[in-house]
């Protein structure tokens, strides 16, 4: 589990090593994979006490332990992962990820391993109800480049007539204090995380659901060049059964229901198709 | 927990934040210096040929003309193809190679603020054209560049925060962490913030004003 | 050319842009020597000086240092034997007066530290400045600048000292200081070329007065001939006009 301290260290440790070794990392069949995270991203990816920590982290370092791989993490801001995973800066992408159409033509998913639904958050105080909030002028929170915009533009801001303006913000967090102040009305995030930030005591409440039932997975690059999502789709489905899955959701998110794996694989990601890569068995026909 | 607890179990690594802003600081600064200097007096003293000053006049046009943040993007992404680069150092890359566009022009003002005459006269007391650079322009230019070059450390500070966004973990991103995991207190854990890169920004304008006075001569100024 | 000859001047041209300023210009200067080139402004003498240490190269004639010719191959070397003390003094600004003194010593002859800073006073001393040696440029008066510049120049110990108008830019009451200090070196046998309208120096100091106009030397002798008995009427000319307002 060198990973995890040593993760935190690169940037400072880079500051000596990048003058002495040319500003270049080079990568080599040994060295550990890269495992790009939004670490602001609780409960999938976080830092606490200056360590990575989250649903995301613990399960990606039960998969590397089963399949014999060697991970590190490495932190990024959620809208830059996807063109770090694509130019190969990063080789897995682990974190609260959601499957789209869209970003399944730059990036390979591995098998879904959660399912979330949408929830539109509002002020603990607030009478809107999941109609009222997303209408009528409302300014409405998202974090920018999540699945939560992409649904919010093709479903509601370019496709009817009601009214509402997206504000995209960096991170939910933010998004979610600035409600509070009231610079947005409400904020659609992913029922996952509205749960966290209603255990933690934010005084905000789910207005309703939109029931979307959108898959999570993790990602390789296009074409899986360094050839792992065969292990990490083998990884997924060996954790869940062993139930250890099950218990590091379940530290995260007590109580929560745990939906199985694999779950609802859309036909418009091709790695689905059949046979799966790792799990032949499964994919769509 | 609350904040404060967090803030003081956590602040080990906001230094360690603000570390990683120092060192980014210092080698965007050094590389900007260097080539900003070579920059200037090439422009100044080099060949007039266009072959020669139409790169560097394009350089300086670019990379002062150019969001620091698409900069940082271009240099992740962008040359991953031809080197393969670190967060770490494409930032020092970008950053310090855009200081340079900065720097050359802070210098090149300097320079040309020291009277021509000066100049002339080491080079009629033999000197040759470097040493009449180095030990009768350089000391004057510099003095009249610690000022422009004071806020430029000053810019420059505030510009490594925008880093994180190729995943650099500089002091910003370590306030990321905290307030997400805490799920909240922005304005604590960013008055915090604020008040290091304050004291970073401080100490060195404190440092470079030191050096002005060390360095003032009666009457430069005029 | 004669051996005793410090400083020959063959035949110098120097036209911009197509404009003629020196059109073929010739002197010679022997150790001890002082000439003093006058004549209206324009008429070439600030060029020619510039041009004996190619502060203005010249498109075409020859000079010699001592039977070295002055090449731009070799003319660091060359101008480190020929001090040059400028209208407006360019002393280094910041600089002492003392380091502005000992700087090209060490600097370009390689002069140690100390005997630099030895030399540096005995100039200090030599043009009344001895107690000013911690003083930077900007504290002293332009007179005080102007012979700064001269010991500064005196320093480098070279062979011919060249003075462009040394004290055209000082306020009347200052000129004398300069002027003494420069007729003492023409007294101790230094050798000289002056640039000035000083024609109160000119007439005590020089050897030789060289009368320049458009670009030639219309006339040329010493100072009893040229201020009393010129035969050209352009030099009378000038020399009354000088005298009317000097």
């Amino acid at each position: 589990m060198k990973g995890i301290k040593a993760s935190l260290l690169p940037a400072a440790l880079m500051g000596t090593m990048v003058i002495g070794s040319g500003l270049a990392t080079t990568a080599s069949a040994q060295d550990p994979y890269t495992v790009g995270v939004e670490a602001s991203f609780p409960p999938w990816a976080y830092v606490e006490g200056g360590e990575f920590k989250g649903i995301a982290i613990d399960a990606m370092e039960a998969i590397a332990e089963e399949v014999g791989i060697e991970i590190e993490f490495q932190d990024m801001p959620f809208p830059s992962l996807i063109p770090a995973l694509a130019a190969e800066k990063i080789d897995i992408l682990a974190t609260g990820l959601t499957v789209t159409e869209e970003r399944s033509e730059n990036i390979d998913f591995t098998i879904p391993w959660w399912e979330t639904n949408d929830v539109v958050l509002v002020p603990e105080d607030s009478d809107l109800n999941v109609f009222t909030a997303v209408c009528c002028g409302a300014r409405v929170g998202v974090q920018g480049g999540s699945s939560q915009q992409a649904w919010m533009e093709e479903n509601v801001v370019n496709s009817s007539d009601i009214d509402v303006e997206l504000a995209k913000y960096d991170n939910y967090v933010t998004a979610v204090d600035d409600m509070a102040i009231g610079r947005i009305s409400s904020v659609i995030v992913d029922d996952t995380s509205a749960q966290e930030y209603i255990n933690s005591g934010k005084p905000v409440k789910m207005a309703g659901k939109i029931y979307i039932r959108a898959p999570l997975a993790l990602a390789v690059s296009k074409d899986d060049p360094q050839e792992i999502l065969g292990d990490l789709n083998q990884g997924i489905l060996a954790i869940y059964e062993s139930g250890e899955w099950g218990e590091i959701v379940d530290e995260y998110i007590p109580g929560v229901t745990v939906p199985a794996i694999p779950g609802h694989m859309p036909d418009f990601v091709d790695t689905y198709q059949k046979p799966v890569a790792g799990l032949p068995e499964l994919g769509n026909e | 927990m609350d904040i404060y607890d967090v803030l003081l179990r956590d602040f080990p690594f906001l230094l360690k934040g603000l570390g990683v802003a120092i060192v980014l600081l210092a080698a965007l600064l050094t590389i900007g210096f260097v080539l900003g200097m070579a920059i200037c007096l090439v422009q100044l003293y080099g060949p007039r040929t266009r072959l020669v000053q139409w790169p560097l006049t394009l350089y300086e046009r670019v990379f002062r003309g150019v969001p620091i943040i698409i900069m940082l993007f271009i240099f992740f992404y962008g040359i991953s193809g031809v080197i393969d680069i670190s967060a770490f150092g494409a930032a020092i890359l970008a950053m310090g190679l855009r200081s340079a566009a900065y720097q050359s022009q802070i210098f090149r003002s300097a320079f040309q603020s020291v009277p021509a005459g000066q100049m002339m006269a080491a080079r009629a007391m033999g000197m040759s054209k470097v040493k009449a650079i180095r030990h009768i322009v350089f000391p004057q230019a510099a003095r009249h560049a610690i000022g422009p070059w004071t806020n430029e450390f000053s810019s420059e500070i505030k510009e490594t925060s925008l880093a994180y966004v190729i995943g650099v973990v500089e002091l910003t991103r370590q306030a990321h962490y905290i307030i997400t995991s805490t799920q909240g207190n922005v304005l604590t854990v960013f008055a915090v913030v604020a008040l290091l890169y304050f004291i970073l920004n401080r100490t060195g304008n404190s440092l470079l004003y030191a050096l002005e006075r060390k360095l003032a001569v009666p009457g430069f100024e005029k | 050319m004669a051996d005793d000859l410090i400083l020959d001047v063959q035949d110098v041209k120097k036209a911009y842009d197509g404009l003629e300023v020196l059109k073929g210009i010739g002197f010679s200067l022997k150790k001890g020597e002082t000439k003093v080139l006058i004549g209206p402004s324009g008429s070439g003498k600030s060029t020619l000086l510039r041009c004996i240490n190619h502060l203005t190269v010249p498109d075409a004639g020859r000079i010699y240092l001592n039977g070295d010719e002055v090449l731009d191959s070799n003319i660091d070397a060359m101008r480190a034997r020929m001090g040059f003390v400028f209208q407006d003094f360019n002393l280094f600004s910041h600089l002492t007066v003392l380091d502005n003194v000992r700087i090209c010593q060490i600097k370009v002859n390689g002069t140690d530290k100390e005997t630099a800073t030895q030399r540096a006073h005995r100039e200090l001393e030599r043009v009344g400045l001895g107690d000013k040696a911690a003083a930077y440029p900007a504290e002293l008066s332009g007179g005080q600048q102007q012979r700064v510049s001269i010991a500064r120049a005196l320093a480098m110990d070279p062979d011919v000292l060249l003075f462009d108008e040394p004290t055209s830019a000082l306020d009347p009451e200052l000129t004398g200081e300069v002027v003494r200090v420069m007729q003492q070196l023409a007294i101790e046998g230094m050798t000289m070329v002056v640039v000035t309208h000083e024609m109160s120096f000119a007439r005590q100091a020089a050897d030789e007065i060289i009368f320049m106009e458009n670009g030639v030397i219309v006339e040329q002798g010493p100072p009893e001939t040229m201020f009393n008995d010129s035969t050209h009427e352009r030099t009378r000319a000038f020399l009354n006009v000088i005298a009317e307002h000097g």
